[in-house]
This record gives C-alpha cells, sequence and structure tokens, in this order.
C-alpha cells in the first residue's frame, strides 16, 4: 500500500467517526454509530503506520525490509478492524451473541494475523522523530536483553496460554456481561483480544524479529490452541441455559431466544473458528514443505 | 548411501552387543525392536483371528430368521467382543507393532528411542488383551458393545463383564500411549543423517501424526474408562443422572477418542498404501508436498468432529448443520490422498502381485464405504439409517477397506523382508480373491438390509421381514473372508519353510529397509546409512550434496570403531543433523515386571481383592524405581568410550538434543491431557447443574487451600533458583532450593488431601463431589511424582554437582520438566475447584 492510500485509508476512518455524536444505544439496530474513541486510535494507528512507511521505503531497499504485500496485509488488517468495530456490525454484536462472536473472531483470527503480517512495530518506529526513534529501538533493545523480559515475549508456550486465558476468562458471565453494560470494557475487551491475539500469532507471524518456534511447530502450536477453543465452543453450544441472560430481550426483536443465539455463537466458535486455525497451519505447514522440497529433486527409478 | 557388508574381525564384538539373553528369561528380557514387533503383530492377528470368530459365531445367529443358536444374551457379548477386539486389540495394536519392527529400518536407526518401553508397552498389551478374553473363562462376558455407553455399561445394570472390558481396556490404552510415545520420539530423534523431516517417507509421516493422536485421544480415553470404573468400582456418580452425573458426557469423552481412533487406524493404512503404490508404479508418490499436508490435517481436524456421532443425541438442531458441513470437509484431505495415488498409479504398469490386489480390494472397497460416509454425513438421512444394518455395512467398507486391506497389502509387502522368504502367489491371489468377493458378498447387502428396516445389535430377525436371502448370502460371504485370510496363513506358513529367498529388495522400492538383507539383523545397520533425498534407494547415482560428506564422516567412524554397548546415531529433528551417539539399554527384566503389576492391580479391582492392588502396585512402583536409577559405573563408561569422540559426536546430550527431554515431554503432554479431560468432566456436569456445588454442598474453603497454593508458589521459586544454582555450582544452595522445591510439593499434597478427608461429604454424594475429589486425587498424584522425581535428583546431583556433565544437567532438565508440570498443574487445579463455584 502507498502512503497515500494509507492516508486516504485514515482519512475514512476520521469520516466515519463522524456520525458517532448521534450514538443511541437503543436505536442501533442496523444503523452507523461508531465508537468516536476506536475511530480515532484506528486513524491514528493508520496514519502513524502509513508515516512509518513514507519514511522507510524513502529510504535504499526499505521496500525490502516491508515490502508492499506486507503493507498490503496491514491495511486489509485495518480495514477488518474497522468492518468490526465501526460498521453497524459492531451495534449488531450488542444485540446478538453470535454476531458479537462473529466480531472477537475477526478481531482474533483475522485482523490480528494480518496486522502482524505487517509488521507494525518495526514500521511505527519510523514515524518518530529521529530522537525518539532511537529511544524507542533503545528501549526495545533493552527489553530483548533483559533477560526476563528476552524470554517472556520469546516464551511461545507463554503466549499460546495468555491467548486462552483472555479467551477463557472474558467468556465468564459476569465479567462478559460487565463489558456489555460498560462501553469503555467493552472497549477494554476489544482491546486485550486483539493485543493479545497479536502476540500469539506474532510466535507465528512476525515477519522481522521471529521468535524461536519454527514453522514445522505451527501446526502443534494451533492444534493445541483449536483443542481448548473447540471445547469453549462445545460447552457454549451444548449449554441447556443461556449464559449471558442480558441478551434476553435484545435478541427477541431478532426471532431467536437467547439460547439459540448462544448455540449458534457456540458453533461459530466451535467450527468456523477452529478451520482458521486449522487453515492457517495447513498454510505455514504446506509453504515450509515446499521450501524444503525446493532442494529436492524428484529421482527416476533406478534400474 | 552405502550399507557395510562384510565385518572385520574386530568388529565380532559388535554383534555380540546386539544379541538378547537365550531361554525363558531371555523372552521375557527383550527389549530389541524386531522380536517384539514381531511380537506385536503376531498377537495382534491372533485376536485377529479370534475377533473373526466371533463374527462367524454372530453370522451363524443371523442367516436365518427366528434364529435361536446363540439366544440374544450370548449375542450381545459376541458383537461386544467382536468390536472391541478388531478396535482396540487388532487395527491399533498391529499398526503400532508394524511401526514398531519397521520405523528404525526405514529411518535408518539400529533400534528405537525407548527400548525398554517397547518391551513394556507389548507386555501391558498382551495382559490387557488376555484380561479382556478371560471374561469368558469366569463366564462374565462384556456385553454393553465396543462403546460401552452409560448407563447401560454403568453399575445399575452390567455385571462384572463390564469390569473386564474396562480393565483389560485400560492396559490396552496404556500400551497404546506408550507405543505412541515410542513412535514419536524415534521419528523425531532417531533418523538417518541428511534425512530432514521433508525427506521422510510418507509411511513415516503417517504414523508420526498418528502417534501424535494416539497421544491425545487414547489419554483421554484413559481418563474416561478411569472415571467410568471409579462410578462402578468406588460409588461415584460422574455417568449416574439421579446423583447429578450425566451419561452423554461418556459418550463425549469416548468420541473425542473415536472418531480420531478411526484416523488412527485409517492414517497408517494410507503410509503403507503409499509406500506399495510407489514401488509397484515406479515412481514417487504425487504431490508429495500436499499429500503430507493432507495427513497433517486429517490429524488436525479429526478432533474437532466427534460430535458427528452423535447426531441422534438429541443435539441443538443448529448444530446438526455445522457438523454436516464439517464433516463433508475431512473427506477433503482423504481425497487429496486417494487422488495422488490415482494420479501415481496413471500410465504405470504395476506387475499385479499379492500386495497390489489388496491395494486395488482397498480402493475400491474404501470409496465405496466413504460415499456411504458422505452419505451418513447428511443429518436427515443419518437420523433414517443410525441403528440399521446400513451403518454396519458402511463402517465395515470403511473399516475393511480402508484398514484391513491395507494390511493385508502390507503384509504381503513386507514379510519377505520379515521373513526372507517371498509368499507363493498364486496362494496370495487366491486369497485375496477369496477375501474380496467374500467381502462384497457379506456386507454389499447390508446395505438394502439397512433400508428395509433391518436394525443392528439385534440378535434376530423375524421371517416377515423378507431379509432371510440376503442374511444367508452375507453369512456365506463371511465364511468366504474365512477362507481367504486361512488361505493367506497357510501361504505364510508355507514360505517360512519353502518361499522363494527374497533377497535384499524383491520390490526395487526406494526406502532404507530394502537396503539390508531378509531377514535384517537384529542391530538392523551395522554402519548407519545417510539419506540423500526422499528415495535413498532410487538415488544412488544422484550426485552427493557437500554436507553429505561430513555425515559419510560420522557414519565411517561409528562403523571403523563400533562402541561395546548398543548404540545408535541421535540426529536433529528437524534437520537430521547427527546430533550425539546414543546409548541404548540391552535386555531388561524391569519393563516385563512393572507389566505384571499393572495386571496384578487391574485383577485386583475385578476381583475387589485390594490386597492384590497394593501387591501390585507396590510391584509397578519397584520395578519402575529400579528401571529409572541411573546406572553410574554405566556413565562411567560411556564418558570415557573413546568410539563416540572419533565420530566427533557426544555420547550426553541436553534439551531437544536428547532422546530423554522429549520423553519428558511427552509424559507432560499426557498427564495434561488428563488433567485436561478432568476438567472438562469438572464443567460438562456444572453445565448441567442448577447449582454448582450440586444439592446445596459448601463451596471448598481456602482454609488449607490457600496455604497449598503459597506452598506450590515457593516451590515453584525454589524450583527456577534451583537452575542457577545449579549451573553455579553452589552446592548448599542447590540441595536447599531443589529439596525445599520438593518439600514444598510434598506440602502442598498433605494440604489438599487434609483438605478432602475433612470435608463433610464423600466422593459419591453427587457428580459435584466426585469431580472435585477426583480432580484433587490427580493433583495429589502429580505432586506425589513431582516430589519424588525432584528428591531423588537431589539426591543424586549433590554428589555429581563438581563434577556435572551434560547427563547431569539433561536430569535436572528432566526434573524441572516433570516438577514444574505437577505444580502448575496442581496450582491449576487448585485455582478452579475454589474459584470456579463462585464464579459459575
Amino acid at each position: 500500500m502507498s502512503p497515500r492510500a494509507a492516508w486516504t485509508t485514515a482519512a475514512l476512518t476520521l469520516l466515519l467517526a463522524g456520525p458517532a455524536a448521534a450514538h443511541d444505544p437503543t436505536a442501533a439496530r442496523g444503523a452507523w454509530a461508531p465508537d468516536p474513541l476506536v475511530a480515532f486510535n484506528l486513524a491514528a494507528l493508520a496514519a502513524v503506520y502509513a508515516l512509518g512507511l513514507r519514511r522507510l521505503w524513502a529510504r535504499d531497499g526499505g521496500a525490502k525490509v516491508v515490502t508492499p504485500r506486507r503493507a498490503g496485509a496491514f491495511a486489509a488488517g485495518l480495514a477488518v478492524l474497522v468492518a468490526a468495530l465501526l460498521t453497524p456490525l459492531a451495534a449488531i454484536a450488542e444485540e446478538l451473541n453470535w454476531v458479537h462472536m462473529v466480531q472477537h473472531m475477526l478481531l482474533m483470527n483475522v485482523a490480528a494475523p494480518l496486522v502482524v503480517l505487517g509488521a507494525p512495530l518495526r514500521v511505527t518506529l519510523w514515524a518518530l522523530p529521529v530522537g525518539a526513534r532511537r529511544a524507542w529501538g533503545g528501549a526495545l533493545g533493552r527489553l530483548d536483553g533483559w533477560r526476563p523480559g528476552g524470554y517472556l515475549l520469546g516464551q511461545a508456550l507463554l503466549m499460546w496460554a495468555l491467548y486462552g486465558l483472555v479467551l477463557w476468562v472474558w467468556h465468564v458471565p459476569r465479567f462478559y456481561e460487565a463489558a456489555l453494560r460498560a462501553p469503555r470494557l467493552h472497549d477494554l475487551q476489544h482491546l486485550s483480544f486483539f493485543v493479545v491475539s497479536c502476540l500469539f500469532w506474532r510466535v507465528l507471524l512476525d515477519p522481522v524479529r521471529r521468535l524461536a518456534l519454527s514453522r514445522a511447530l505451527s501446526v502443534v502450536y494451533l492444534f493445541a490452541t483449536s483443542l481448548h477453543a473447540t471445547l469453549l465452543g462445545v460447552f457454549m453450544a451444548l449449554s441447556p441455559a443461556a449464559w449471558y441472560p442480558i441478551y434476553e430481550p435484545r435478541v427477541r426483536a431478532w426471532g431467536l431466544t437467547a439460547l439459540e443465539d448462544q448455540q449458534v455463537a457456540g458453533l461459530i466458535m466451535w467450527m468456523p473458528a477452529c478451520m482458521i486455525y486449522a487453515a492457517i497451519a495447513a498454510v505455514l505447514f504446506g509453504l515450509w514443505l515446499h521450501e524444503e522440497g525446493e532442494r529436492e529433486v524428484e529421482p527416476c527409478r533406478a534400474t | 548411501m552405502s550399507v557395510g557388508t562384510a565385518a572385520p574381525p574386530a568388529q565380532a564384538g559388535f554383534e555380540r552387543t546386539w544379541q538378547g539373553h537365550p531361554g525363558l528369561r531371555g523372552w521375557l528380557m527383550e527389549v530389541n525392536n524386531q522380536p517384539l514387533g514381531k511380537r506385536f503383530m503376531v498377537t495382534a492377528i491372533i485376536f485377529f483371528l479370534l475377533g473373526g470368530v466371533l463374527a462367524l459365531l454372530m453370522r451363524l445367529q443371523l442367516a436365518v430368521s427366528d434364529n435361536d443358536l446363540l439366544g440374544p444374551q450370548v449375542f450381545n457379548q459376541l458383537f461386544t467382543m467382536h468390536g472391541s477386539t478388531m478396535m482396540y486389540l487388532f487395527a491399533v495394536p498391529f499398526l503400532e507393532g508394524l511401526a514398531l519392527y519397521l520405523l528404525p529400518l526405514q529411518l535408518g536407526s539400529r533400534d528405537v528411542a525407548f527400548p525398554r518401553l517397547t518391551a513394556f508397552s507389548y507386555w501391558t498389551y498382551l495382559f490387557g488383551g488376555v484380561l479382556f478374553y478371560a471374561s469368558f473363562l469366569v463366564g462374565v462376558v462384556p456385553d454393553a458393545g465396543w462403546f460401552a455407553y452409560t448407563p447401560l455399561s454403568g453399575p445399575r445394570y452390567a455385571g462384572l463383564g463390564v469390569d473386564f472390558w474396562l480393565l483389560g481396556l485400560s492396559l490396552v490404552e496404556v500400551a497404546g500411549i506408550t507405543a505412541g510415545v515410542e513412535i514419536l520420539v524415534t521419528i523425531l530423534k532417531l533418523r538417518a543423517p541428511g534425512m530432514t523431516l521433508g525427506r521422510m517417507p510418507l509411511f513415516v509421516w503417517t504414523m508420526l501424526v498418528t502417534g501424535g493422536m494416539i497421544i491425545f485421544a487414547f489419554t483421554v480415553l484413559l481418563t474416561a474408562t478411569i472415571l467410568l470404573e471409579l462410578d462402578r468400582a468406588a460409588g461415584m456418580a460422574f455417568f449416574d443422572p439421579e446423583r447429578g452425573g450425566n451419561s452423554l458426557l461418556w459418550q463425549h469423552l469416548f468420541w473425542f477418542f473415536g472418531h480420531p481412533e478411526v484416523y488412527i487406524a485409517f492414517l497408517p493404512a494410507t503410509g503403507i498404501v503409499s509406500a506399495v503404490v510407489a514401488a509397484f508404479a515406479r515412481r514417487p508418490v504425487v504431490a508429495h508436498v500436499l499429500v503430507v499436508v493432507a495427513i497433517v490435517m486429517t490429524g488436525f481436524l479429526s478432533f474437532g468432529l466427534w460430535v458427528h456421532h452423535m447426531f441422534a443425541t438429541g443435539l441443538p438442531e443448529l448444530a446438526m448443520h455445522f457438523f454436516g458441513a464439517a464433516s463433508l470437509m475431512i473427506a477433503v484431505a482423504s481425497g487429496i490422498q486417494v487422488f495422488a495415488w490415482i494420479a501415481t498409479l496413471w500410465g504405470a504398469r504395476p506387475d499385479y502381485r499379492t500386495p497390489f490386489l489388496y491395494l486395488l480390494g482397498f480402493f475400491l472397497i474404501f470409496v465405496v464405504g466413504g460415499m456411504t460416509g458422505v452419505m451418513v454425513a447428511v443429518v436427515p438421512f443419518d437420523l433414517q439409517v443410525h441403528d440399521t444394518y446400513f451403518v454396519v455395512a458402511h463402517f465395515h467398507y470403511v473399516l475393511i477397506g480402508g484398514v484391513v486391506f491395507p494390511v493385508f497389502a502390507g503384509l504381503a509387502f513386507w514379510l519377505p523382508k520379515v521373513t526372507g522368504r517371498l509368499l507363493d502367489e498364486r496362494a496370495g491371489a487366491a486369497s485375496f480373491w477369496l477375501s474380496f468377493v467374500g467381502f462384497n458378498l457379506t456386507f454389499f447387502p447390508m446395505h438394502i438390509m439397512g433400508f428395509l428396516g433391518m436394525p443392528r445389535r439385534v440378535y434376530t430377525y423375524p421371517a416377515t421381514l423378507g431379509l432371510d436371502a440376503h442374511n444367508l448370502v452375507a453369512t456365506a460371504g463371511a465364511f468366504m473372508i474365512a477362507l481367504g485370510t486361512a488361505v493367506f496363513i497357510g501361504a505364510f506358513l508355507h514360505s517360512l519353510r519353502r518361499g522363494r529367498p527374497a533377497g535384499e529388495d524383491p520390490w526395487q522400492a526406494d526406502t532404507l529397509e530394502w537396503s539390508v538383507s531378509s531377514p535384517p539383523p537384529i542391530f538392523a545397520f551395522r554402519r548407519p546409512p545417510v539419506a540423500r533425498g526422499r528415495h535413498p534407494l532410487w538415488e544412488r547415482g544422484r550426485p552427493a550434496a557437500a554436507v553429505e560428506a561430513e555425515h559419510q564422516r560420522v557414519t565411517a567412524a561409528l562403523d571403523a570403531a563400533p562402541t561395546t554397548w548398543r548404540a545408535t546415531l541421535s540426529t536433529d529433528p528437524l534437520t537430521g543433523a547427527p546430533q550425539g551417539v546414543q546409548w541404548l539399554p540391552g535386555p531388561a527384566m524391569s519393563p516385563f515386571l512393572v507389566a505384571l503389576g499393572l495386571l496384578i492391580a487391574a485383577i485386583g479391582v475385578v476381583a475387589n481383592l485390594y490386597i492384590l492392588d497394593l501387591a501390585g502396585v507396590v510391584l509397578a512402583v519397584g520395578a519402575l524405581a529400579r528401571w529409572l536409577q541411573p546406572d553410574e559405573a554405566l556413565l562411567e563408561r560411556l564418558r570415557q568410550d573413546p568410539a563416540p569422540r572419533a565420530a566427533g559426536l557426544p555420547v550426553f546430550t541436553t534439551g531437544a538434543a536428547s532422546t530423554g527431554w522429549w520423553g519428558a515431554l511427552c509424559l507432560v503432554v499426557i498427564l495434561g491431557t488428563m488433567f485436561g479431560a478432568l476438567l472438562y468432566a469438572y464443567f460438562y456436569l456444572s453445565l448441567f447443574s442448577d447449582a454448582w456445588p450440586q444439592g446445596g454442598l459448601e463451596r471448598p474453603g481456602w482454609g488449607l487451600a490457600g496455604p497449598a497454593t503459597g506452598a506450590l508458589l515457593l516451590a515453584g521459586a525454589g524450583l527456577w533458583g534451583s537452575r542457577r544454582a545449579f549451573h553455579g555450582g553452589r552446592r548448599a544452595a542447590f540441595v536447599g532450593l531443589l529439596g525445599g522445591s520438593a518439600a514444598g510439593a510434598a506440602a502442598a499434597a498433605v494440604l489438599v488431601l487434609v483438605e478432602l478427608v475433612r470435608l463433610p461429604f464423600g466422593p459419591g454424594v453427587n457428580a459435584y463431589a466426585s469431580a472435585h475429589f477426583t480432580l484433587s486425587g490427580l493433583a495429589i498424584l502429580a505432586l506425589a511424582m513431582g516430589t519424588a522425581v525432584a528428591a531423588a535428583t537431589t539426591h543424586r546431583l549433590e554428589r555429581r554437582l563438581e563434577r556435572r556433565d551434560a547427563f547431569d544437567t539433561l536430569q535436572l532438565q528432566v526434573t524441572t520438566m516433570l516438577h514444574g508440570f505437577a505444580l502448575v498443574a496442581a496450582l491449576a487445579t487448585l485455582v478452579v475447584l475454589h474459584t470456579s463455584p463462585v464464579l459459575l
């Protein structure tokens, strides 16, 4: 993505923030009612990334460090974030559990890996003035050099556990309902989902500072994830009672009961979400095997 | 690629180090993969024949309508034992035995990673199978189906037979899990130099995935069988709805195992098919990378789909649509493999010899089974045919077509390697045609019988159903299959005496096992082979890469100066670069004794003789301690041995370079899966309860759990610190920290135990109490393991601290993994048990 396109995205995002003043939760159904704070943050993210990208690409070989495809992935990730958080989807997610589930899946399993592919830390670093850039770079370096810091950031197992913890804990009824009642807590929920997912996917996809996990192991990493995500989905889908009674009055308008709504949500986490893990695992694993096989020449049979 | 042929006199000692002991004692102490792999396969075939006899008896009962040859009770026993035998005692153990025999030969290793574990696996398998069939002697045969659904299999409705089933099965599961670990670590660690993961043969890929699947699936089944036995023997309430339990919990746990189980049997069979297809088509299997991805994805996806066996259990209606769609997905992965084989054979001119005939039989039958599988994945259709003979026809087409025919193809293909003699081709062809025609005569009419309404698992049917002719044909077909099997076995026995010598490579195949003599020497390779590509034997003429010279130097050095102990090359799990000379144990009695202890304990449970349980556990733990005790004299001998140094490789390695680290990791995964399965049961039960804890029981307090949590955290800190003290060589700090960590774990275990004892209710009050007690009990067991390991390590490493080497570092790493896991698992259990009643 060119810097111009990035700026356009940012401007569009800001435009979308316009109608936010008219946000009225009772009349939300299908309406455009983006949260101004979220819109501002996304726009700022887009702007900083675009600025960093422009500076980086102005240097010799900058486009090799972060290729246009990677920048495109970031833009796509940002677009998914916008779709998940600022479109009517976000408003409907307040009323329907399963749409909320789709929104979370978009944040965690679509937007996060795409954004990670765009090397956000490396690029945004370039948006800073030289002094601040050095300071930040130095701070990152020190964090890496600080043994516990480097250790914690480098632990695939830790990232895996963190992702699982965030996923499970937010689904505890009292936390989930609290988030539905308080918009800022809801933002915190989405932010924690997104940030932790970025850390999670970074273990597999980070293009710049690839962590210790080999791509051959990506299958194991994602398999272990899909095992526990499946279980959470199973519980949601099979539960005889609705976990979040707060939805009960809201889902009626959509001709569902809260229980049916929850079953669909659980099934979405169970199958489509796990298909995403499986698909990414298959692609990473296949790419790795393919690179391994590049060196192989298929033989003719010796007679 | 070269394999040593002539032995200089200096190497005569080499062969002696690999010889087992003579006599019965030697037979019990055998640890080598080749004799044990053969025993596995022979035992599995014997169980296959027994299961076949049971099937013939059932077909006799069903040959005519309103038959009273056997009666309903015996019929129930027969179909239970037939299904259980074929699934648990034949399919998986046979394939594991084949893998244990074949993998070292295909990988270029001299033995598997943990030879004593192979022996243990074989003995537990044999004992479990014998216990299973001992029910016939006692006259209380299991009769609750191969799936043993509760409440039919619960204490109220089922007699002692189900106890035989559960305990025999538990032993067989332990055997399966340990063989899975063996397979996994052997593949990761003992490949020929140069054999990168990408260069592994497809059969090895299927076994790698299968090994991983076994670890998860069998562990969940083991947990489930233990829970059911707790219900039956200890009065717990996991599956008893009247006390807050849930019958469907059994189905979930069972099918979480049962669905992957189908692929655990099918994937190795596809590995056999790939090997035979490549050899007979005389070219590599097309789309190698895609096929490997399909194999891995089959394993991945098979764990999410267990509910598709439960369409008829009243799941939410919406779930059906998702599952119908997702069940079709797995057909894609199988489809990739089938199309790859077809493309490989396209335009090839195969010899229609016995292995290939069985292969063609597999294609035809399996594709029909796959088609009917797609049909039963359609939910409305499934509801219509679910309990009819249509489903019986479907899964026999899948299992016999997808597993038994490939197994016979594999037998015909590899038996010449095992025995050194070729099968008679005419007899082989006759056995194939008898089996193939007999199979279709037996099972094809069953599709129609299902449509016409013949229910499965019922001992007879009325003449008015109009299915007499169909059934008679099916019975005749079953006897034809038996005849075909008999001809095959006859041909095999004939070949042992009169068969033509097979030579090294009768099929001009591509993998390393065909480079050694038939039968192979007990050590497989005197000089470890080097892999140049995916098809070592077809690439002999290819120019060698630069890195290969280095590998050849290593193997030549090992060949020139063989060790006076059993050794094999240990290589990098990804790249296959040599990492060390791995010591392998010689004959040992301890695996047999541990297995015997488990058998005695199992008999004690069946017979309600708890003194036997005690004796069995003492024997097993004692023999295990002896097994694990490091032999200091041996270690010193290994340290002094100049041979590995000549090859430039260490004898002791640490971390992911060592086999011990991988073994410990597998154990951690197994224990973690057990905790996971129990936690699943705990939350599943809470999901269907109005209140949690059930029945107005008090929530567990933090009075003792709080101090226990503190002790666990301190123990964790001590473990963390002890590693630094070890590497810093500070003896007092090391002993204090690791010893203190062991003491902390012990203290936590005691506190949890006291808390359990002081609870005002017992484990049998309701399902909540059962789950609470069982989870706490597992945490106590884990802490006991952690304490024992940490204490033993403190004791040994204290003396070695000044002279510490890689072996000692590895011991500390393994201790850290096991003890650390115990601490984390116990901590998580305490937190879940004490917070979830508040949060839910």
